[in-house]
């Protein structure tokens, strides 16, 4: 009952603040401007509710997405959430407890923000085509999405254990890698934007070529090894 | 403390300031990747202009959000009762304010010099500090200034961080909705964060763009200190609250007088804007578009009004200033009165002139300006006596406006470097019958350096003195004359059966020789003319390249011109292998618009809905067979065949062009957006397939050249439509379909 609360008083919290809001107000903005400019028009001239486009559209938004992470991620390392731990630790709810609940509340309105710049493109496809195969374009979103976002997670919280400065290192990485174009290799492409490399012709039918999977499946695993021992790392400094 | 050293100490305060930190350090790094990153149809477009107009978006939207932060930080911390109690909080927002702009000052400094030896290695030559200032301390910065002054404004106002952010918001959407809104034809002062700054040249000066620039920033400046100001008069008092605050500032009698000041001055900025007259909305009705940007106007023949005076003779003397970039004139007319009444007499004059003084035999009258002005022309009138023959004198000058109804972008001016002026920006031009026998003629007078071109003669020099030299002209069958005047160089070649006279940019002189232009122009003007016709020029031919800022090209009297991307053997613009030829440079592109002298120029193809016709296709045929015989047809299969015949697989494989029926859920606009995308890549691409499938159908290239030839020659300065092609050819629709 106790931990409910908590969460519902964390979700709430992190729901109302600026940065959340701000940026995903952002996020969502971005995404009607690529509906408009580019989903409409269709990837590479296929369909625009193809899993091609969906997949360019999914990887356009994917560094803003992740900006939101880091800076959601960065609030459990302020120096105020520093100064709290010890008044926190003196409750009866574990510490370890109540930092999985403010990281449940992150991820959970995270994949909000996330599922809502998706599901306004679903939206378009079926407000505008009468588009209502969601399965395929949910497999896409899922591949293409949760590995990133738990390698950044992973990351965030992993260098948020060191310093909150570190975070800024990490959130500086991800606009440098959106600002300048910085090419990954295909198996740590964070942005999923190599998938469409494979792209051809607009007839070809879609396939994530295996490279790709196991990339995926690379970053997720590094991700959540990350978030592990990130956790392990906080708890230890709190002597839990 | 003095006020001074309480704004050093804020300055320091937000240079420490994490926020304003992270700030600098994104708006630095956003900038330089749009400097390595950004393409434009100019070098200086290119890693210039463009860079700093992408930049100054973001830029914006970082400033909004760290005004946002440092106006909210003392109500946020709820430390604004204690701080206001010992500052007075209207100094204390001022000094805000400054110390923000001053953090936009220092980005702006920071990225320029980084920005400017990228620019000057890649620019070389090309680089004019003037446009580089211009980007980032006439564009960017100014941006982000108006981005403080107009979130700080807002912030005040309504004290509430969400609605001033949705305000400035709002700003930042109407500046770019309107700036794609071309049947609206908005005015460039709306622009306020990218400016309508576009087309920079690299060879001659940009004074016409960068007028609009500052002027734009005067504007938006003012507007946004009002604003800003507003808000200043709405800080609010501790305790009272919006207007009981605005009462208290008030007594400061500095702010009603700055909100006043800036209102009033910000009205007659707009209203007196000097650059752009207020011609009436052109009728698009009978212009026709060949789809290259060219267009031209067919009209029926409507009966002339009945001569009321005839022009005998004309004499002008036209002093050019380009310091002072105005025009000064004296003309002279000779005119037989063909009704022998008391009747007015008009002439038509470029707007931004005036008509200091007009006499007439001798005696000085009133000469009025009518209220009406289009195409850049008002008409002045004057009342005459009922004799036989006048001598009209006018002295006439001024600072010459553009047509406002057009696309806000400007064409005509003076500045040191380039003039251009159109003919009634030249003289007066009578309302006048033009008589067998009229001679007109006269003289002009314009800075040495610069080499005058007139679009219905060639002026001779006469002497030159002080730096300055006169010139001096004739007109044969024509009554006016427009000039341009710049650094040019001149090449004389023989081509075509024309003496051709290419005339350049000085400054392009070393690209054109070196992606040999002349000799490309040579063979290429005399291919066409063997293979189709004749140009319909009497005796010569001017070839005249025109700064980018034309964006396109023109023939007019015996001048064929076409902006200076055609002579730029680099492109900027992202190169695909479908990119549209027109948009391009290199010696493909320099081939493609001499082509469209015989498609497009001296024939107008017409599009229609039905078919992919259009001057494209048949330009980009002829072209490809040129570069045949120039090249081989080893290079010109790779060049142009293989490229269409993947631009045929790209279109017909294009998902809205299986599935028709998909167009048809979006609404009609965005339909428009998604066939325009795929029609420009089929009536290139496509449409070139299909000439290579009638020439087959016609037994073979001479065969079909020949009849192109035939149709050329039948169709001058006329349209060709669709249907004339096919009768031209002997050939049905369906004959040209790829998939038989």
């Amino acid at each position: 009952m106790q931990s409910n609360k908590i969460f519902v008083y964390e979700i709430r919290r992190m729901l109302f603040s600026r940065e959340y809001l701000l940026l995903t107000l952002a996020l969502l903005a971005y995404s009607l401007f690529l509906i408009r400019s580019r989903v409409m028009f269709g990837t590479g001239y296929t369909a625009p509710f193809s899993q091609w486009t969906f997949s360019d559209y999914v990887s356009s938004t994917m560094v803003l997405a992740l900006i939101l992470l880091v800076a959601m991620c960065s609030k459990l390392f302020t120096e105020t959430e520093i100064q709290a731990s010890s008044i926190l630790r003196s409750t009866p709810t574990s510490y370890g407890v109540y930092r999985a609940l403010r990281l449940a509340s992150i991820t959970l309105l995270y994949m909000v923000s996330v599922g809502l710049s998706a599901g306004a493109c679903y939206i378009y496809y079926v407000s505008v085509f009468g588009e209502t195969n969601w399965l395929p374009l949910a497999g896409v979103w899922g591949l293409l999405v949760v590995p990133s976002s738990l390698f950044v997670l992973g990351i965030t919280l992993f260098a948020g254990s060191f310093s909150w400065g570190w975070i800024q290192l990490v959130l500086a990485g991800l606009l440098s890698l959106e600002i300048f174009r910085i090419p990954l290799p295909e198996m740590f492409d964070i942005r999923g934007a190599s998938l469409l490399n494979g792209l051809q012709s607009s007839d070809q039918p879609f396939a994530m070529p295996a490279a790709f999977i196991l990339g995926r499946c690379l970053i997720a695993g590094v991700g959540l090894a990350l978030v592990v021992l990130s956790f392990r790392r906080t708890m230890g400094q709190a002597g839990e | 403390m003095t006020e001074w050293a309480t704004l050093i100490r804020e300055i320091r305060r937000l240079l420490r300031d994490r926020y304003c930190r992270i700030a600098i350090l994104i708006a630095v790094a956003v900038s330089l990747r749009f400097c390595l990153y950004s393409n434009g149809r100019t070098a200086t477009d290119a890693y210039i202009i463009e860079p700093a107009k992408s930049a100054a978006v973001f830029s914006v939207l970082i400033f909004v959000l760290l005004t946002l932060i440092q106006f909210h930080r003392d109500f946020k911390n709820r430390t604004d009762s204690i701080i206001f109690s010992y500052v007075n909080p209207v100094h204390q927002q001022i000094r805000r304010t400054i110390g923000l702009c001053f953090l936009t000052f220092l980005t702006t400094c920071f990225i320029a010099v980084v920005a400017y030896p990228w620019a000057a290695y890649r620019l070389g030559d090309y680089l004019k500090n003037e446009d580089f200032f211009v980007a980032w301390f006439g564009i960017f910065w100014p941006a982000s200034v108006f981005a403080v002054l107009l979130t700080a404004g807002f912030y005040m106002l309504f004290r509430r961080v969400e609605v001033a952010f949705l305000f400035v918001a709002a700003l930042i959407a109407a500046a770019n909705f309107l700036q794609g809104q071309f049947t609206l034809n908005p005015s460039y002062m709306y622009f306020w964060v990218q400016t309508s700054a576009a087309n920079f040249s690299d060879v001659v000066s940009n004074t016409f763009l960068i007028d609009l620039v500052w002027w734009n920033r005067l504007f938006c400046g003012l507007v946004a200190t009002l604003i800003w100001l507003l808000g200043i008069s709405s800080v609010r008092r501790y305790g009272f609250g919006w207007f009981h605050s605005l009462a208290v500032n008030a007594k400061s009698i500095w702010i009603p007088s700055c909100v006043a000041v800036s209102a009033v001055a910000a009205y007659f900025v707009f209203v007196y804007e000097p650059y752009f007259d207020r011609s009436l909305p052109i009728n698009f009705g009978p212009v026709i578009s060949s789809g290259t940007g060219i267009a031209t106007t067919f009209q029926a023949a409507t009966k002339p009004p009945e001569p009321t005076f005839r022009l005998l003779n004309q004499t002008t003397d036209v002093q050019i200033d380009t310091k002072r970039r105005r025009v000064s004139g004296e003309a002279i007319y000779q005119l037989e009165n063909l009704k022998g009444i008391a009747q007015s007499l008009s002439f038509d004059l470029s707007t931004g002139y005036s008509i200091e003084q007009a006499k007439v035999n001798g005696v000085v009258v009133p000469i009025v300006c009518g209220d009406k002005e289009e195409m850049g022309r008002a008409t002045w009138t004057m009342q005459v006596d009922a004799v036989q023959q006048i001598e009209v004198e006018l002295q006439y000058g001024g600072r010459v406006k553009n047509n406002g109804a057009l696309s806000q972008r400007p064409t005509f001016g003076i500045s040191e470097g380039f003039v251009w002026l159109s003919p009634a920006g030249f003289a007066p031009i009578a309302k006048a019958e033009l008589g067998k026998e009229s001679k007109i003629s006269g003289s002009f007078s314009l800075p040495e350096k610069l080499f005058p071109l007139l679009t219905n003669t060639t002026p001779e020099k006469i002497a030159t003195e002080d730096g300055i030299t006169k010139w001096s002209f004739s007109l044969n069958g024509s009554r006016a004359t427009g000039v341009s005047a710049s650094d040019y160089a001149s090449t004389k070649f023989q081509a075509g059966g024309l003496d051709v006279n290419f005339v350049h940019f000085s400054k392009h002189g070393q690209e054109v020789e070196s992606m040999k232009a002349v000799e490309v122009m040579k063979a290429s003007i005399d291919y066409f003319t063997s293979a189709y016709g004749p140009l319909p020029y009497k005796d010569h031919l001017v070839m005249l390249e025109l700064p980018a800022s034309f964006s396109g090209g023109f023939a007019a009297g015996n001048t064929s011109a076409m902006d200076e991307t055609s002579f730029a053997s680099e492109g900027f613009l992202p190169q695909g292998e479908f990119a549209n030829p027109d948009g391009g440079s290199g010696i493909e592109t320099l081939v493609h618009e001499i082509a469209h002298q015989w498609w497009g120029l001296a024939t107008m193809p017409v599009p229609d809905e039905n078919s992919l016709w259009t001057a494209e296709g048949i330009t980009c045929y002829s072209t490809y067979r040129f570069m045949e015989e120039y090249y081989g047809a080893e290079y010109a299969t790779k060049t142009y065949i293989d490229v269409w015949e993947r631009g045929r697989m790209r279109y017909e494989n294009a998902f809205y062009i299986r599935n028709p029926q998909y167009l048809k859920m979006l609404s009609p606009a965005d339909a428009s957006n998604v066939l325009g995308g795929l029609r420009s890549m089929a009536i290139y691409e496509v449409m070139s397939l299909q000439l290579l499938k009638a020439e087959a159908a016609c037994g073979g290239k001479e065969a079909f050249q020949k009849k192109l030839g035939d149709l050329y020659k039948s169709r001058i300065r006329q349209p060709v439509t669709y249907a004339d092609f096919l009768a031209a050819v002997g050939l049905k629709a369906e004959d040209l379909d790829l998939a038989k």
